[in-house]
C-alpha cells in the first residue's frame, strides 16, 4: 500500500479546482500554487509517474515542503487523499547512501523504543552542542513514564470500563506531566487502565518520512498489541496517534488483508482520551480551582474534530476554568511532526498569525491535545503556557 | 531562459518569481483540470504595484505576452498563458487597505480573497454580496477582471455592479487609477467598468475601490424538492414575476440531494429530477415570512418535500455544500464540461425544455443546474468516457445549448468570462461590428497586444 500507482485514479479525478489554496498553511506564506495540493500532485504525476519531467532538486523540495497536516484533504470537494500522495511520493524519493540509512535506523529505534533513545538519549545534547541536531529539538525524560507502569492501572474501588491506553511517544518521553495528568483522571473516575506489552509508536512520523515499510512493521506490532485486548476502547491522548490508528493504519495494508481487517476491527475503538471520559461522565467532581484556556485545535484532528470538542466541554466542570475562544482554533501552528526542524522560516511565518490569536484570546494557557503543537507553541510561549487539556482536569483533582 | 531569469530577479527580487519548470506546471490551467495551455517562461509574483508595474514594463519593452492570474479558480481557461510568456500572479498583493465605514466603500488589492474581504466586511456590519463559489479561494481581482457573480446577483447583482474604481497597469508600464470613491460619477468615459469584465486584455488591475451594503440582519434559508426539472422552472419564474426576490435562488439536480444527506437530518428524500435552494433575507421576522411563502407556495404546486433553515448554523452546511458541488461532480467523472448561459429569468422555462432536449437527441448526460433567480444556468455535460465521438457531440451540444440561449434573448457567458474556452462562440452574441470595435479599443490599449493574448476573441478575429 502507499505506492504511488495506486493513487493513479485519484489523481486523474483531481479537478484542479484550487480549493485546497484555502487550507494550506505552506502556501500561505509563499502564495506559490507549486506549493498546493493542486500543483504538488500535478508535479508527482508529471514528475514521478509518468517522466515528463526529470526529478531533481526542486521536485525534491516541493514534496518536502507539505506539512502533511491533511487539511487539504478535508477541504478538496472531490474528498482526494491527497496527503496520503505526498506520502507515497516521498517514499520513492527516500534519500540514499550511508549517512540516510544510519538515520533511518536511529529512527526505527527510536519509533519501536516508544519515542525513547535510551542510552542513545545522551548523544542529543552532544549534537546541540557540537551544532549536529538543531536546538530545538526536544530532550527526552531520562526515564520513559512506562518503564515504571505496571501493565495493568487499578482505580479504588469498582472499575466503571476497561480500556486500553496507547500512551504516545511523546507522552512516554517528552511530557510526562502529560502522562501523569491521564493516568489521574482516567484512574479518579474509575477506568481501569490496560497498558499492553509490545506497543511501538504509532507510525505517523514514519510515515511523515515515507517510511511506509517501517510503519507498517509499527502497525503490525501495535495490531499485536491490542487486538488482544479485552476493553471498551482503546484511548490515546495523542490527536495524531487517535488518527494513525483509528483512520489510517488499514490504509497501510492491502485491502482485505488480515491487517487491513484487523485494524478496521480496532479503529472504531480509538478515542481521544477527554473524548472517552465526556461519554463515560464524570464520577469524580473536579472541585480544584481553574484557569482560563484557549484551545488549538491540531490539524490532524480535522477528521474527528468532535473528539477534541468533548475533550474540552470535560473542563466546562473545572470551577473558575473559562474557555477563551481564539478565532480560529484549527489553524495551524507550524510545527508540522518536526518539520519545523527543517523549515525554520516558512514554520515561524505560520506560528506568527497562530501566536496573535492566542493573544487576543487573552487566556491564560494553550491547550492542545497535540505533543509537536505544544512543543512548537511552547518554544513561543514558555513551556508552562502550553498544556494538554487533561491537565488542567488533573490538576482540579489535586 | 538565464536572461528572463536575471531580469526577473533584478525587479522582483529572487523570491519574487520563478522560472522553474516544476514551479510552472501548474501555472498552466485554471479549474478546468483536462484542459492545460500553453507553456510559460516564468511566474512573476509582485509584492506591490510598482514592481507589477515594473514587470508589465518589461514585458511590453521584451514583447513578452502577459497573462494576468488570481487563484487560477477561473472556469474559462482566461487566466491560462496560452501563447507563454509571464503569469503575472496576482496573490502577493493581497491587503485590504480600507474600509471606510463613512463612505460605505472599500480599497483592495487585487489579489485579496473574496472570503477573507466579506469576512472583514461583515465583522464591521457591511455587506459584500457577490459570490462566485469558489469564494474561499478566488481574488477580488480575478472577480473584477470576470464580472464574476454567484447565487446572490439575483437580489443584489454581481462584481460590476460594486466596482467604483481601479488601480491598473497599462501595458507599456503607466499606473492610473479610473473611477473614485464616490457613488455618482459622470466625467468622462466609465473607463472602470471598460477595465472590470476585460479579462486582463486591456491593462493589469491591481486595486478596487469596491461599494459596500448594510448587512441585511438575518436570513432563512429553505429547500424544495420538485418532481420534474420543468416544474422547478416554473417555480423561479413564477416567485420573480410574483414580486418575491429571494437573496439567492440556486437550481440543483436531485444528485445534489445525496450530498446533502451527508450533513442534514432527517434526511430530505433523494427523488424527482430537481431541488431548489433559496435564501431569505431582511429581519428575521421578515427573512421567515418570505420563506413560509415561498414554502406554501412550492408546495401548492406539487412540490415533494419543503425544508426550512432559519437556524444559521444549518443553513450555512446547505449552502457550504452548494459550494463545492461543482469540483465533487468533476471529480466523480472522466471530464466535465460546464457553460454558463444566461437567458431572462421569464424564459428559463424554455431553456430547460431546449436543453433537455438537446442533451436527449445527441445522447448526452446532460445536469442543469444554476444560479436559476438571475437566469445564470449552468448545463453540465458530464462524460464516462473520451474518445473523438463524444467529443464531436458534447461540441455540437455546447453549440446548440449556446444558440438556444442567443435565441431566447440571453448571453454566452452570465459569469465565468469568455476567456479560452467561448470564444469562439463570442461572435454569435456580439456580430462582427461589436467585435471589430473592441478590437479597436484594444489596440489603443495594447498596442503590441501582450496583454492576455489568444483570449475573448478567437485567433482569426485578432487582426
Amino acid at each position: 500500500m502507499l505506492g504511488l500507482e495506486q493513487y493513479r485514479e485519484a489523481m486523474e479525478r483531481c479537478s484542479q479546482c484550487g480549493y485546497c489554496q484555502a487550507a494550506c498553511p505552506v502556501f500561505s506564506q509563499e502564495l506559490l500554487e507549486s506549493y498546493t495540493a493542486r500543483g504538488r500532485t500535478l508535479l508527482i504525476k508529471a514528475a514521478l509517474m509518468d517522466g515528463d519531467l526529470p526529478v531533481g532538486k526542486r521536485t525534491k523540495e516541493i514534496v518536502a515542503n507539505c506539512l502533511l497536516c491533511g487539511a487539504c484533504a478535508h477541504t478538496c470537494p472531490g474528498g482526494l487523499p491527497l496527503d496520503e500522495i505526498t506520502v507515497a511520493a516521498r517514499s520513492l524519493l527516500r534519500p540514499g547512501g550511508p549517512a540516510a540509512s544510519l538515520r533511518r535506523s536511529l529512527h526505527r529505534k527510536l519509533m519501536e523504543q516508544r519515542g525513547h533513545p535510551g542510552s542513545l538519549g545522551k548523544l542529543g545534547p552532544l549534537g546541540k552542542t557540537l551544532g549536529l541536531a538543531p536546538a530545538d529539538l526536544p530532550q527526552p525524560a531520562a526515564r520513559p513514564f512506562l518503564a515504571d507502569q505496571p501493565l495493568v492501572l487499578r482505580p479504588s474501588g469498582e472499575a466503571r470500563a476497561r480500556v486500553a491506553w496507547f500512551v504516545g511517544c511523546a507522552a512516554n518521553s517528552l511530557h510526562l506531566d502529560t502522562a501523569r495528568a491521564v493516568r489521574k483522571v482516567l484512574l479518579a473516575n474509575g477506568v481501569e487502565v490496560a497498558l499492553p506489552e509490545g506497543m511501538a509508536c504509532c507510525g505517523l512520523p514514519a510515515l511523515a518520512q515515507g517510511e511506509v515499510d517501517l510503519a507498517q512493521d509499527l502497525a503490525r506490532r501495535n495490531i499485536a498489541a491490542l487486538a488482544a485486548q479485552e476493553v471498551d476502547a482503546v484511548v490515546t491522548e495523542c490527536t495524531s496517534c487517535v488518527l494513525m490508528l483509528r483512520d489510517k493504519m488499514s490504509r497501510l495494508f492491502e485491502p482485505e488483508s488480515p491487517e487491513a481487517r484487523a485494524a478496521e476491527d480496532l479503529a472504531p475503538k480509538v478515542m481521544e482520551a477527554g473524548a472517552f471520559l465526556d461519554q463515560l461522565g464524570l464520577s469524580k467532581t473536579p472541585r480544584g480551582r481553574g484557569i482560563s484556556y484557549t484551545l488549538h485545535q491540531p490539524c490532524h484532528a480535522a477528521g474527528f474534530a468532535q473528539q477534541v470538542q468533548a475533550g474540552l466541554a470535560l473542563l466546562e466542570k473545572v470551577p473558575e476554568a473559562g474557555y477563551r475562544p481564539m478565532a480560529d482554533p484549527a489553524a495551524c501552528c507550524g510545527a508540522g511532526g518536526d518539520f519545523f526542524l527543517k523549515n525554520l522560516a516558512l514554520s515561524r511565518g505560520v506560528r506568527r498569525s497562530k501566536l496573535e490569536q492566542i493573544e487576543q484570546s487573552r487566556a491564560e494557557v494553550v491547550v492542545t491535545p497535540c505533543p509537536a503543537c505544544r512543543h512548537y507553541l511552547g518554544l513561543a510561549l514558555g513551556p508552562d503556557k502550553v498544556k494538554h487539556p487533561l491537565a488542567i482536569l488533573a490538576g482540579a483533582y489535586e | 531562459m538565464r536572461g528572463l531569469a536575471k531580469d526577473l530577479s533584478r525587479l522582483v527580487g529572487p523570491d519574487g518569481f520563478s522560472t522553474a519548470p516544476e514551479d510552472l506546471l501548474v501555472y498552466r490551467h485554471d479549474a478546468i483540470g483536462y484542459f492545460a495551455q500553453g507553456d510559460p517562461a516564468a511566474v512573476v509574483l509582485p509584492a506591490d504595484t510598482a514592481q507589477a508595474a515594473r514587470v508589465v514594463a518589461y514585458a511590453s519593452q521584451n514583447g513578452m505576452p502577459l497573462t494576468p492570474r488570481g487563484a487560477g479558480s477561473g472556469l474559462s481557461g482566461g487566466c491560462t498563458p496560452a501563447r507563454g510568456g509571464i503569469v503575472l500572479d496576482t496573490k502577493r498583493l493581497k491587503r485590504i487597505l480600507e474600509i471606510n465605514q463613512g463612505n460605505l466603500t472599500a480599497r483592495v488589492e487585487a489579489g485579496a480573497v473574496l472570503a477573507a474581504f466579506q469576512q472583514a466586511v461583515e465583522a464591521q456590519g457591511f455587506f459584500y454580496p457577490p459570490d462566485p463559489q469558489s469564494k474561499s479561494v478566488c481574488t477580488l481581482g480575478g472577480n473584477v477582471a470576470t464580472r464574476a457573480g454567484g447565487p446572490r446577483a439575483v437580489k443584489y447583482g454581481t462584481t460590476g455592479n460594486y466596482v467604483l474604481g481601479l488601480e491598473a497597469v497599462l501595458p507599456g508600464g503607466e499606473v492610473i487609477r479610473t473611477g473614485s470613491a464616490c457613488v455618482k460619477h459622470s466625467a468622462g468615459y466609465d473607463l472602470t467598468h471598460l477595465l472590470t469584465g476585460s479579462e486582463g486584455t486591456l491593462a493589469l488591475i491591481t486595486q478596487a475601490t469596491l461599494r459596500l451594503i448594510p448587512k441585511p440582519p438575518a436570513t432563512c434559508t429553505a429547500l424544495a424538492v420538485c418532481p420534474t426539472m420543468k416544474m422547478a422552472a416554473r417555480i423561479v419564474s413564477e416567485t420573480i414575476a410574483g414580486g418575491v426576490v429571494p437573496s439567492m435562488l440556486e437550481l440543483l439536480t436531485t444528485a445534489s440531494l445525496a450530498v446533502f444527506n451527508r450533513f442534514v437530518s432527517p434526511p430530505l428524500p433523494e427523488e424527482g429530477e430537481a431541488c431548489l435552494l433559496m435564501e431569505f433575507d431582511g429581519t428575521a421576522q421578515e427573512a421567515l415570512r418570505q420563506a413560509q411563502e415561498m414554502a406554501a407556495a412550492c408546495r401548492d404546486m406539487g412540490a415533494i418535500d419543503v425544508r426550512l433553515a432559519p437556524r444559521p448554523e444549518e443553513a450555512a452546511l446547505y449552502w457550504m455544500v452548494r459550494s463545492r458541488l461543482y469540483p465533487l461532480v468533476v471529480s466523480r467523472f472522466k471530464r466535465v464540461v460546464t457553460e454558463d448561459v444566461t437567458v431572462p429569468r421569464d424564459r428559463i422555462p424554455e431553456f430547460v425544455t431546449q436543453v433537455m432536449s438537446i442533451a436527449a437527441e445527441l445522447d448526452l448526460a446532460m445536469g442543469l443546474t444554476g444560479h436559476a433567480g438571475d437566469g445564470n444556468m449552468h448545463p453540465t455535460i458530464r462524460m464516462d468516457e473520451i474518445n473523438p465521438d463524444v467529443e464531436k457531440r458534447v461540441h455540437q451540444a455546447l453549440e446548440r445549448v449556446i444558440k438556444a440561449g442567443l435565441s431566447l434573448g440571453g448571453v454566452i457567458s452570465g459569469e465565468h468570462g469568455v476567456g479560452l474556452h467561448k470564444a469562439e462562440f463570442l461572435e454569435l452574441e456580439l456580430g462582427r461590428e461589436q467585435i471589430a470595435l473592441m478590437r479597436r479599443i484594444k489596440k489603443a490599449f495594447d498596442p503590441t497586444g501582450i496583454m492576455n493574448p489568444g483570449k475573448i476573441w478567437p485567433p482569426e478575429l485578432e487582426a
